[in-house]
C-alpha cells in the first residue's frame, strides 16, 4: 500500500518559520486535502513532500524510503506534481508536453518507444484533452490547461500525486470535472492536493490536514475537522451548512463575523422554529447582536443555523410540547434581553407556548414581530387560539415586514 | 502552428543548401574558380586523375578556401547551439553564448598577448589560448561570483556575467589605452573573422565543437524539461544543477574554442537559435541539430559575403551577420507575428 509519511517537518526561509512540527500519513486510495489561510505554509508542505524543498528537521518518507535517500530519477518515478502555473514555452503541443512527463522513463540513450506514446495518449483520453493533441498549449483555455498539466504528470505514471490548487483559475463546471477526475484517480494512487475551496475538501477529500500558521491544527476527516468553531478560529468566517437537496453532501455557506463593538453588545432573543427565523438569525448575527434564541425542539432547522452562528439556545426534546418549565425559563430570558423578535411562524400545540410568553413579555421588553403577510389565520393550527395571540402580539408590538425594516427598526429603539 | 514538423526533409533540405553555400564559397573569392575545377581538386587524392588545373588554384582551394569554410561552419555551428542552449538555461531570449563575458574575457587575453608579447612558446597559437585561458577564466569567476551555497540561481549568474562582461572590457580599454601597440590589430582580432586562418585552426576547434554538439543533443529533452521551470524540470527527476554545470561547462568549451579560433563573433549565437525557433518551435530534440546547420549556413554566407563585397579588402565578418542579420531577423519576426 503506498503512503507518505510525513514526520515532524520543521521548515523555514531564512529566520521565518513556515512549516513549525507538522506530521502527516497520506495514503493510496484517499485524496488528502491541505488546507488553511494563505501563508498558512500549504505550498510550503506540500514542496517539503515533493522533495523540492529540504526540511530543518524531520522528513518525508515515500512506502517507508526517505526523500533524501532516493535518486532524483527514483523519485521521479514514483510521484508526480502538478505546480500552481505553468512557464512557457507555450509553442509546444499538448502531445509534444505531456510527453515530457515520460522523462523519468527516458535516457538519453533510449528514445521514446511506442510505450511512452501509448502512456502520453492514455494519460490525455483520462484527463479528456485527446482532442487537444496537436494544439500549441499556449492556446488552450484555462480549464484545458489545467487539465493538460494532469496528463502530463499522469504521463510519469506516478504512485503519488501532488497538487498544488489544481481548481483554482477554472469556472464551477471544471472545478467539479477536475476533483471528480482526482476522485477516480484516487482509488489506485495517494493524492494529495493544496485546496483553497473548503467545500471541495467536504465533498472530495477522505482527509483533510488543516493548517494554521505553520502548524496541523487538524487532522482526518472533513466533517469532523472542518466545523463551524475550527472554521472561525482558523479562517475567521462564519459558516453554516447546508445540506443540498438530493445529493447526500453538504456544503458550507460563509460570511464575514460580526464586527465587535465597543460598547456592551445588545442582546436579542429570536423566539422561532421550523426554519422560519433563519434569515432573521443570519442577519441578526451578522449585525452583530448577542443572540439567544428558543424554544427550539432538538433537530429544528433553526436550531442547526443557531448553534452554527455561536447563538445561545434554548432546547426541548424532540416533538415535544412547550411545557411550563420551558416557559418560566424562555420568560426569565425575554426579561433578560434588550428586545424580543418573534418571527411568524405556523403554530401547533407543541410551540404555542411561545407566543403565549411572547405577548406576556410585550409591555415589559420591546417585542417586534417578523411577519411577511399578517393573514395570521394561515399560521394557526390550534384553532384560533394562535391567530388570536398574534393579533394581540401584532396590537402591542412593532410589526416589520422583512429583516431590513427589522435592523432599522433595532438600530432606531435599541442602537 | 502545428509545432510538428516533418524531420527528414527538413533536415535534408538543410544539408543541401549547406552543401551548396560550402561549394559556393569555395568557388567565390579574389579569384573565381569553376565548380568543376573544385570538385576535381577536392576529388583528387581519390581518383588520381590528370590535373588540368593550376597548382596556384590547387592551392587556394585546399590551402586557403577549403580550411576557411569548414572554420565558419564549425565556428557558426558552435555558437548557434550554444545560444540556443544558453536561451533556455537562461529562459532568456536576450542570452547568446557571451553573455557570461567569454568575450570579454578572451578580447582581453587576446589584447595582453598582442599588446605585451606575452608568450605561452605556442607560436600560432599563442593567441587563441590566451584568449581561450582568459574566457575560461572569466566564466569560472562569474560562476563563483553567482554560487549561493551549492546552488546557482540563473538570474545571479546572469547579472554577474552582465557586471564581470563590462569589467574585463574596461580591463581591454585601458590595456590598449596605456600601451602604444597597434590598435587596429586588436580591434580588427576583437570584431572577429576568419582572414588567414589555417588547417591547425580548423584541428584545433574540431574536437571541442563535435564533443560539445554531441553532448548538448544527448541533452535535448532534459533541456525542453528545464524550459518549463527548474521547479517542474526537478520533479521529473532531473538534477537540475548538475544539468546546469554541465550545458554551461559544454557552452564554455564551445563559444571558447570559437573565440579562440575567430575572435567573438557576434550575433550568429543570438539570432539564429531564434530564427530557428520561428520555423521548427522550441523542441529541443528539432532546434539543436537545425541550429547546428543554419548556424554553419549562416557563417559560410557571412563570410563569402564578408570577403568579396570590397575585394580585395575584407570586411570585418561581425559587420557582416549584425548587418545582415539584424534587419532578416527582424523581417521574420514582423512576418510571424502578422501570422499569429
Amino acid at each position: 500500500m503506498n503512503r507518505i509519511d510525513v514526520r515532524d517537518v520543521r521548515f523555514s526561509y531564512g529566520s521565518k518559520p513556515v512549516l513549525d512540527g507538522v506530521a502527516a500519513t497520506c495514503r493510496e486510495g484517499e485524496i488528502t486535502g491541505i488546507l488553511g489561510p494563505n501563508g498558512s505554509g500549504k505550498t510550503t508542505l506540500l514542496r517539503v513532500m515533493s522533495g523540492y524543498l529540504t526540511p530543518d528537521s524531520g522528513g518525508v518518507a515515500y512506502n517507508g524510503r526517505p526523500v533524501q535517500h532516493l535518486r532524483s530519477r527514483d523519485l521521479a518515478l514514483m510521484r508526480a506534481v502538478v505546480e500552481q502555473r505553468l512557464v512557457a514555452p507555450f509553442e509546444f503541443s499538448v502531445f509534444d508536453y505531456v510527453l515530457i512527463g515520460r522523462t523519468p522513463h527516458l535516457t538519453w540513450s533510449r528514445p521514446e518507444t511506442a510505450g511512452d506514446r501509448h502512456a502520453v495518449e492514455q494519460a490525455l483520453e483520462l484527463t479528456r484533452t485527446l482532442h487537444l493533441h496537436d494544439r500549441p498549449i499556449g492556446e488552450l483555455s484555462g480549464g484545458e490547461l489545467q487539465r493538460v498539466m494532469i496528463a502530463r504528470a499522469l504521463a510519469q505514471e506516478p504512485a503519488f500525486l501532488l497538487l498544488d490548487e489544481p481548481t483554482s483559475h477554472l469556472d464551477v463546471r471544471h472545478q467539479l470535472e477536475i476533483m471528480h477526475l482526482l476522485e477516480d484517480l484516487s482509488g489506485s494512487i495517494a493524492v494529495v492536493a493544496v485546496i483553497h475551496d473548503i467545500n471541495h475538501a467536504l465533498a472530495f477529500c477522505e482527509q483533510v490536514l488543516l493548517l494554521q500558521q505553520g502548524r496541523v491544527i487538524g487532522q482526518g476527516n472533513p466533517d469532523d475537522i472542518l466545523t463551524a468553531p475550527t472554521i472561525r478560529r482558523v479562517f475567521g468566517v462564519d459558516s453554516v451548512r447546508l445540506d443540498h437537496p438530493h445529493l447526500s453532501q453538504s456544503s458550507l455557506a460563509f460570511s464575514l463575523p460580526p464586527r465587535t463593538a465597543d460598547e456592551r453588545r445588545r442582546r436579542i432573543l429570536i423566539i422561532g422554529g421550523g426554519g422560519y427565523a433563519r434569515p432573521v438569525i443570519f442577519s441578526l448575527a451578522h449585525a452583530g447582536y448577542e443572540l439567544w434564541t428558543g424554544v427550539l425542539n432538538q433537530g429544528d432547522r433553526d436550531l442547526d443555523t443557531a448553534l452554527s452562528l455561536g447563538c445561545r439556545t434554548l432546547t426541548i426534546p424532540p416533538f415535544c410540547r412547550i411545557d411550563e418549565a420551558a416557559k418560566d425559563r424562555l420568560r426569565a430570558w425575554c426579561l433578560d434581553a434588550d428586545a424580543v423578535v418573534v418571527a411568524a411562524m405556523p403554530v401547533g400545540q407543541g410551540n404555542l407556548g411561545s407566543l403565549e410568553v411572547a405577548c406576556e413579555v410585550a409591555g415589559a421588553k420591546p417585542v417586534i414581530l417578523v411577519a411577511r403577510r399578517q393573514a395570521f389565520g394561515d399560521l394557526d393550527h390550534v384553532g384560533g387560539r394562535a391567530e388570536y395571540l398574534y393579533i394581540a402580539l401584532a396590537e402591542r408590538a412593532h410589526v416589520v415586514g422583512s429583516t431590513e425594516e427589522l435592523l432599522t427598526l433595532l438600530e432606531r429603539s435599541i442602537g | 502552428m502545428s509545432a510538428r514538423i516533418a524531420r527528414v526533409p527538413l533536415y535534408g533540405a538543410l544539408a543541401a543548401v549547406l552543401a551548396i553555400c560550402a561549394f559556393l564559397s569555395i568557388c567565390i573569392g579574389e579569384s573565381y574558380i569553376g565548380l568543376r575545377t573544385v570538385i576535381a581538386i577536392l576529388l583528387h587524392p581519390l581518383l588520381q586523375q590528370d590535373p588540368f588545373w593550376s597548382s596556384a588554384d590547387e592551392t587556394i582551394v585546399l590551402l586557403i578556401r577549403l580550411p576557411r569554410m569548414l572554420l565558419a561552419a564549425l565556428v557558426g555551428s558552435g555558437l548557434a547551439v550554444s545560444g540556443a542552449v544558453l536561451q533556455s538555461l537562461f529562459r532568456n531570449p536576450m542570452a547568446d553564448p557571451f553573455i557570461l563575458g567569454i568575450s570579454s574575457g578572451a578580447a582581453f587575453g587576446a589584447a595582453a598577448v598582442m599588446m605585451h608579447g606575452i608568450s605561452f612558446g605556442l607560436g600560432l597559437f599563442n593567441l587563441p589560448f590566451a584568449a581561450f585561458l582568459c574566457g575560461a577564466a572569466t566564466i569560472l569567476l562569474v560562476y563563483q561570483l553567482a554560487r549561493v551555497g551549492r546552488r546557482v540561481p540563473t538570474y545571479t549568474l546572469l547579472l554577474s556575467g552582465i557586471a564581470v562582461s563590462a569589467f574585463m572590457s574596461a580591463c581591454t580599454s585601458f590595456l590598449l589605452f596605456t600601451s602604444q601597440g597597434e590598435f587596429n590589430q586588436i580591434i580588427f582580432w576583437m570584431m572577429g573573422g576568419f582572414a588567414g586562418r589555417t588547417w591547425d585552426h580548423v584541428l584545433v576547434a574540431l574536437p571541442f565543437t563535435v564533443f560539445g554538439g554531441l553532448a548538448f543533443f544527448t541533452l535535448s529533452r532534459p533541456l525542453n524539461a528545464l524550459m518549463f521551470g527548474e521547479e517542474s524540470a526537478l520533479y521529473l527527476g532531473i538534477q537540475v544543477e548538475r544539468l546546469k554545470k554541465v550545458l554551461l561547462a559544454g557552452t564554455v568549451i564551445v563559444t571558447g574554442a570559437a573565440v579562440a579560433v575567430s575572435g567573438p563573433i557576434g550575433f550568429v549565437g543570438l539570432i539564429t537559435p531564434h530564427v530557428v525557433r520561428l520555423f521548427v518551435g522550441p523542441d529541443h530534440r528539432v532546434l539543436l541539430p537545425v541550429s547546428i546547420l543554419t548556424g554553419a549556413i549562416f557563417l559560410i554566407v557571412a563570410d563569402m559575403v564578408s570577403r568579396t563585397l570590397i575585394a580585395p579588402a575584407e570586411l570585418p565578418i561581425g559587420v557582416v551577420t549584425a548587418l545582415c542579420g539584424a534587419p532578416f531577423f527582424l523581417f521574420l519576426l514582423k512576418r510571424k507575428r502578422g501570422e499569429a
